[in-house]
């Protein structure tokens, strides 16, 4: 490490960088997240058919 | 002179030509240069280009990292989070998560509109923990809504964007091995001088650590845009360690 010269920066690179954190930043929700939560309002609506007619 | 402005950097390395032969770069500025929403965006990313030009090395170390990792994942969340409730029906989740939402959109909306130059509100730890514990209570046929997110938004793309960020700018780690120390240290930093930043100067643990690690070593200047960095340096009153931050920030303390 002594011996070695330090690394230096890339011209324009950083550009590049950000440019791909936006990318990632600004990506859509993917469909997946949407389908957990009406899977999940689903089940909780048929559990609480189930437990209203156990009641009855 | 302990603070210097970006604009100043030809007359802060004509008066101090050691600092070509590195600077030290601590975490806000390399967020502000990476996050295209953050106030100092334009005159961090625009500081970072001239010190690639003039072929000045930077350095920094774990800690600094560690944190750019972590205020990268708040900033992901925050979004998705924000994402997340613009487009979800409210009537599908259970109503601690659309309060949490609620109380999230009404703090960012507010920040927008109280302080349009400032950087946007992002999620503390303790909020995410909030929507952690609720989201991974929503469960789908496969997995859990927060799993979900984390692999949606994280996964293994923070790292990578870490990976490219060091191979732009070119960083260099300081370490404690003994050819860093020989080079690149004074003296090797103890816990004793964190706990003393800390106690004397009232600033964060990791912001206490980077600072150590800057004031144990050769280096002469930090740049920062951390108010925080900036104001301790200039309370310590070094006369070989300077400090150079956004023209705003220096006026601000």
């Amino acid at each position: 490490m002594s011996n070695q010269k330090p690394k230096l920066g890339k011209k324009n690179a950083l550009k590049e960088v950000t440019k791909k954190l936006t990318a990632l930043r600004k990506k859509p929700l993917s469909k997946k997240v949407f389908e957990i939560v009406q899977e999940n309002y689903e089940r909780n609506q048929t559990n609480k058919k189930v437990a209203k007619d156990l009641e009855a | 002179m302990a603070i210097w402005r970006y604009n100043e950097l030809d007359l802060l390395l004509t008066e101090n030509p050691i600092a070509h032969n590195g600077f030290f770069v601590d975490t806000n500025i390399l967020v502000s240069a990476t996050y295209d929403s953050d106030k100092y965006y334009d005159d961090s990313s625009t500081f970072i280009e001239s010190l690639i030009n003039k072929s000045i090395p930077l350095y920094c170390n774990i800690n600094i990292r560690a944190e750019f990792l972590e205020i990268h994942r708040r900033i992901l969340f925050s979004e998705a989070i924000l994402d997340f409730e613009k487009q979800c029906t409210k009537s599908l989740l259970p109503l601690p998560l659309v309060n949490l939402l609620t109380v999230f959109r009404n703090k960012y909306e507010r920040r927008l509109r109280e302080k349009p130059t400032e950087t946007p509100y992002k999620l503390g730890e303790s909020e995410i923990k909030d929507f952690k514990l609720i989201m991974a209570k929503i469960i789908g046929k496969e997995k859990d809504l927060w799993t979900e997110l984390c692999e949606d938004r994280i996964g293994t793309k923070l790292v990578d964007i870490w990976d490219e960020t060091e191979s732009a700018l070119g960083l260099n780690f300081l370490s404690l091995r003994k050819e860093d120390q020989d080079l690149h240290l004074n003296q090797k930093p103890e816990w004793e001088g964190v706990t003393e930043l800390i106690s004397k100067h009232g600033i964060s643990s990791s912001d206490a650590m980077i600072l150590n690690m800057f004031l144990s070593s050769k280096f002469e200047v930090i740049a920062s845009s951390d108010t925080d960095i900036a104001l301790t340096i200039k309370r310590l009153g070094l006369q070989q360690k300077h400090c150079i931050s956004p023209d705003e920030l220096k006026t601000q303390i």
